[in-house]
């Protein structure tokens, strides 16, 4: 990434002097920040810097990044878990009605739906759901953020209609996986042993079937939210949230390089730091994995 | 035998299936067969793969995959399986009519402790505590003899070996109270050294708890070690029947003793054996037999009246039926029982 960045057209320095500025001038701003270095000088010191929590400030503002980036994530991360939350909390239940309901009508309504839902873009459904919840009908705020600090039942508020169309897209692609994996495991030999032994369709897919097909679901859960974590930047465009992807895309159209590094930095973390969640819940739930 | 001098009382069979046809879709797998298991009798379905056994045991235990149907009657207790629905179904399963697999891999839940597994029949059936759920599985694991039971209540399934495994389904099928233990290929996919193990303790069981067993297999010499009673299946007929040592010493239909003469004998003493026997021709695909006798098409003594319909022809004492037009062994004590539809 660091390389990616440093071997980029534009330059910073000339970027924020404008056109009419000097060469002089430009050199002298380079030096100030620091890219007037060797590439390889430059990467030590952005390791070394990061590893001691000190990420450096912004060559645009000439803020500290790290209390940057701390208060976008205060934003974004709330509403990747809300918006996941909300998608797995329609989906799950979606996903194996339909799949116990398979090719009978309830099992049709959820596949048309969820389809709907995917065929539906984000922000699309942001606009939609602004124009009648918010400016039609006022029950919640169109956009912004007031902060945590102001009042944090209104900065909920701010979040629901986010988080709503996040969970849409997400919603409808969970609950396509959720039944595929429901089917699936319907079909196993445990699950026609549990039916020899006397349990119904239905206790042998809620006492054998859905930890199984918890399996697979974990792992798309784990993507979206990966994805989530990183990707939310056209949602809180829509919104106008101080989120960490709005602040990406704007810094790096203000070639403000050293700002987009160190929160490619910080989402490749979290996505790490989900890997890790999904591979610890993976234990937990399947057995076979745990060694012995 | 020895077995054949078992307790036989005079309840009636604890199934009599009649009529049974299993549909894949608008093609018949199973084309309508009859027959009864006695109280307390050991009974073998043999046939190549393909003949219609398995969906035969499924369709008694109500478990046909789905876009399969089954039609006819299956009664047990006066009751006929194949019109119950679920929930009746389901106080009669695990229960009085219980099923071993084939494949104890991956009949158990991989999820679930074995102990919990076989505790939860229990809870289903019979109003037991938890406690009390659990010392009876142990008990019902120590029976089917696995080792260290105790400590393996909390083992899951992938600890244990495929012989292991088919102990712990036979537990299940054990659990509650079985008038009919039906095994479907139970050893197919163990070692042949643990196959013996698996059937010894399964015929053991059913004896001393006096429940029927329809035992699945394709392999003669199972059924010639567990089995009282036989049934010869061929493209979805029973196309033979009765006790096992006679149908197997005297074979009247030519599938049958197409089947006998392919068993490798291996007897001391002998320098060479001669080729191996084989019935020629393969099984048909479904929906594939020949009309009339569904064995024509393979069968070195067919005629043309074989195009017809063969009928169920039994014996004086109703012992043996045969469906054939040209009975091997055949005797003049034959007497028309029943035209197979």
């Amino acid at each position: 990434m660091f390389w990616v960045l440093a071997v980029l057209p534009g330059d910073p320095a000339s970027r924020i002097l404008g056109t009419q500025a000097t060469p002089e001038n430009v050199a002298r701003l380079r030096q100030d920040l620091g890219i007037d270095r060797s590439i390889p000088v430059q990467y030590l010191d952005w390791v070394g810097g990061t590893l001691t929590g000190d990420l450096g400030t912004s060559y645009v503002t000439q803020e500290e990044i790290a209390p940057l980036i701390t208060d976008r994530l205060k934003v974004t991360v709330p509403l990747a878990f809300f918006g996941m939350f909300l998608a797995t909390a329609v989906a799950i239940p979606a996903g194996v009605f339909a799949a116990s309901r398979h090719r009978e009508a309830g099992d049709t309504a959820v596949s048309v739906l969820s389809q709907v839902g995917i065929s539906i873009p984000a922000f699309w459904a942001g606009l939609l759901l602004t124009t009648y919840v918010a400016v039609k009908w006022g029950i919640l705020p169109a956009n912004g953020f007031p902060g945590w600090g102001e009042s944090i039942p209104n900065s909920i508020k701010h979040l629901i209609l986010p988080s709503v169309s996040l969970a849409l897209v997400q919603g409808a692609i969970l609950t396509r996986y959720v039944r595929s994996a429901v089917l699936q495991v319907m079909r196993e030999d445990y699950i026609r042993t549990a039916r020899a032994k006397g349990l119904t369709r239905q206790r042998a897919l809620w006492r054998h079937g859905l930890r199984n097909a918890a399996i697979p679901v974990i792992t798309i859960l784990g993507l979206q939210l990966a994805a989530l974590l990183a990707g939310t930047v056209v949602i809180e465009n829509v919104f106008v949230l101080p989120g960490l992807g709005r602040m990406l895309v704007q810094a790096i159209e203000r070639r403000d390089l050293l700002l987009v590094q160190s929160t490619t930095l910080i989402i490749t973390t979290a996505i790490l730091g989900v890997n890790l969640l999904v591979d610890l819940i993976y234990n937990l739930v399947d057995p076979r994995l745990r060694t012995r | 035998m020895t077995g054949d001098q078992e307790v036989e009382n005079n309840s009636g069979p604890v199934l009599r299936v009649q009529d049974l046809v299993v549909a894949v879709g608008s093609t018949p797998a199973v084309k309508g067969i009859s027959f009864d298991i006695p109280s307390g009798r050991r009974v073998g379905l043999i046939g190549e793969s393909g003949s219609g056994k398995t969906l035969t045991a499924l369709s008694i235990m109500g478990l046909l995959p789905d876009g399969l149907s089954a039609t006819g009657s299956a009664i047990h207790a006066g009751k006929n399986l194949l019109t119950l629905n679920e929930n009746e179904l389901c106080e009669i399963r695990g229960d009085y009519l219980t099923m071993v697999f084939q494949e104890p891999m991956t009949a158990l839940n991989p999820v679930m402790r074995i102990g919990d597994q076989v505790a939860e029949v229990i809870r289903i059936h019979r109003d037991a505590s938890r406690a009390e759920a659990k010392d009876r599985a142990l008990a019902l694991l120590k029976q089917v003899h696995l080792p260290n039971a105790a400590s393996r209540m909390r083992a899951y399934p992938h600890q244990l070996s495929g012989g292991q495994r088919q102990r712990v389904v036979i537990a299940l099928a054990l659990a509650g109270d079985p008038a009919l233990i039906i095994a479907d290929e139970p050893t197919t996919a163990l070692d042949v050294t643990v196959q013996a193990q698996i059937l010894v303790l399964l015929r053991d069981l059913a004896r001393q708890r006096n429940s029927s067993l329809l035992l699945i297999t394709h392999d003669l010499a199972v059924v010639a070690s567990i089995c009282q009673d036989v049934l010869v299946m061929y493209g979805g007929r029973i196309i033979e029947s009765g006790p096992t040592r006679d149908v197997f010493d005297h074979p009247r239909h030519p599938y049958t003793a197409g089947l006998i003469a392919a068993v490798p004998e291996i007897e001391a003493g002998q320098e060479r054996r001669p080729r191996l026997a084989t019935i020629p021709g393969s099984v048909p695909g479904l929906g594939q037999f020949p009309s009339g006798c569904v064995f024509r098409n393979r069968c070195q003594y067919a005629t043309e009246i074989c195009g017809e319909e063969p009928q169920t022809v039994a014996n004086q004492d109703r012992t043996r039926t045969v469906s054939c037009f040209h009975p091997l062994h055949d005797s003049a004590e034959g007497t028309i029982i029943e035209v197979g539809s």
